[in-house]
């Protein structure tokens, strides 16, 4: 009901060789949820994910090689900082993400006002929309059974990248971000930072290309590394302190999104 | 080193042979190590961890008799099991260390990746290169008029 319109909001696109869908990822942003900005975070890739998705009209940023996941969304996360972006959502580029979910999670983030920083698109709360692979489920119900108990908080999903976080979100996530798998260790490192977290119940598509079978052993591999980071992420010493991050951008004011804050936090250069 | 002089140094308990091979082989190693250094190939600060593990196994294999006797004050029967004991350790020490250096190198060569993507998105935008040239120069914009969005 409070004027929004002045809040400033990207979209970051993770992407790894998307060829064929990223451009189709960039243009269903722009349809579904057209007052966001497009990024994307082209991860090194050696087909034309970077030129398609340019055709497509996003911004992007090219990492020289491949740094992974968690290094890619950072980028995005710096990009919205340093350009005094209110709000950044995730949506991968493999299409796995329904940006029409976008307004949702952005209603989420607004209505929770001050009691969420970050709103998840959880599958698990309705419909999911695919037929989710049982290890998949059965490595979700693990985190999500270690993740409420730590939080304290009814986590159904804590492997979803669907995600919006707000400006307190964007400055944490630019200073410090979790490395390969980092959707369940960046849940816990806001927890630790007592932002707020809220999910929101969306429908997804099964993974883009394929191999909907999943590499058992590696998702093993992936099951005892992150919570080893779980346990060691309650003790883990903050890569930064809290405070204001390096080079901000004017845009202090927009923590909470209050009436009539400044928005636009000035980003010029 | 001739090996008229070894048993003058003490104990009789190895088997000449044993220790001829063991000073052999760690005089090699000791000159390989310098031979890194010396063509660059091997930064001295990493070089001197070696070049002291090297030092350390020389003295051993000509002086067996310090090996025994720092075997018996840490209350260790057969000198050999001291030296694998402390061969162990060094070993997985070195291994640690290596594991933090390369954790800080990846963590360096993540910003270098996203610093580059960064310049080179802005040099791309300030040339008004690609579709999203002049993007980036207008942060001011409304987001409310969705015809910026859609062309």
């Amino acid at each position: 009901m409070a004027e929004r319109h002045e809040l400033r909001k990207l979209a970051i696109v993770p992407a790894y060789n998307e060829e064929g869908m990223v451009g189709r990822v960039v243009r269903e942003i722009k349809r579904e949820a057209p007052d966001f900005d497009v990024l994307v975070v082209d991860d090194g890739s050696t087909d034309r994910t970077a030129a398609e998705a340019e055709a497509a009209g996003a911004t992007v940023l090219r990492h020289p090689f491949n740094i992974g996941i968690g290094g890619a969304v950072q980028s995005g996360f710096k990009y919205a900082l340093r350009r005094g972006y209110d709000v950044a959502a995730q949506v991968d580029g493999d299409g796995q993400h329904k940006p029409a979910y976008l307004p949702d999670l952005l209603a989420a983030l607004h209505t929770e006002g001050d009691e969420a920083d970050m709103v998840c698109g959880s599958r698990f709360r309705g419909d999911p929309g695919y037929k989710v692979p049982w290890g998949r489920r059965l490595g979700n119900l693990i985190f999500s059974v270690v993740l409420t108990a730590i939080t304290r908080q009814r986590i159904t999903d804590p492997t979803s990248g669907f995600r919006m976080t707000n400006r307190r979100g964007i400055e944490l996530f630019a200073r410090d971000y979790p490395h390969d798998y980092p959707e369940v260790e960046a849940l816990l490192m806001l927890h630790a930072h007592r932002l707020r977290l809220h999910e929101v119940p969306v429908r997804m598509n099964a993974r883009g290309f394929g191999s909907s079978s999943i590499d058992y052993p590696r998702s093993a591999y992936y099951m005892a590394k992150v919570l080893l980071a779980i346990f060691v992420g309650v003790f883990r010493r903050p890569a930064a302190p809290d405070g204001e991050p390096e080079a901000p951008v004017g845009g202090a004011a927009t923590v909470t999104p209050g009436p009539g804050a400044g928005a636009a936090g000035g980003s010029a250069r | 080193m001739s090996v008229a002089l070894l048993p003058l140094l003490g104990a009789e308990t190895l088997d000449i042979r044993v220790r001829v091979a063991a000073v052999i082989a760690t005089a090699l190693m000791l000159a390989f190590v310098l031979e890194l250094v010396r063509r660059r190939r091997l930064a001295e600060r990493y070089a001197l961890v070696w070049m002291i593990v090297a030092t350390t196994l020389l003295v051993l294999a000509i002086w067996t008799r310090l090996l025994g006797l720092a075997a018996s004050a840490l209350g260790i029967a057969v000198p050999a099991n001291a030296l694998f004991i402390a061969a162990f350790g060094v070993t997985f020490l070195l291994l640690l260390h290596f594991s933090v250096i390369t954790t800080r190198l990846s963590e360096e060569t993540k910003i270098l990746a996203q610093e580059v993507a960064r310049l080179d998105s802005e040099l791309r935008a300030a040339r008004g290169q690609g579709a999203n040239g002049a993007q980036p120069a207008e942060p001011e914009r409304e987001p409310s008029s969705p015809a910026t969005a859609d062309q």
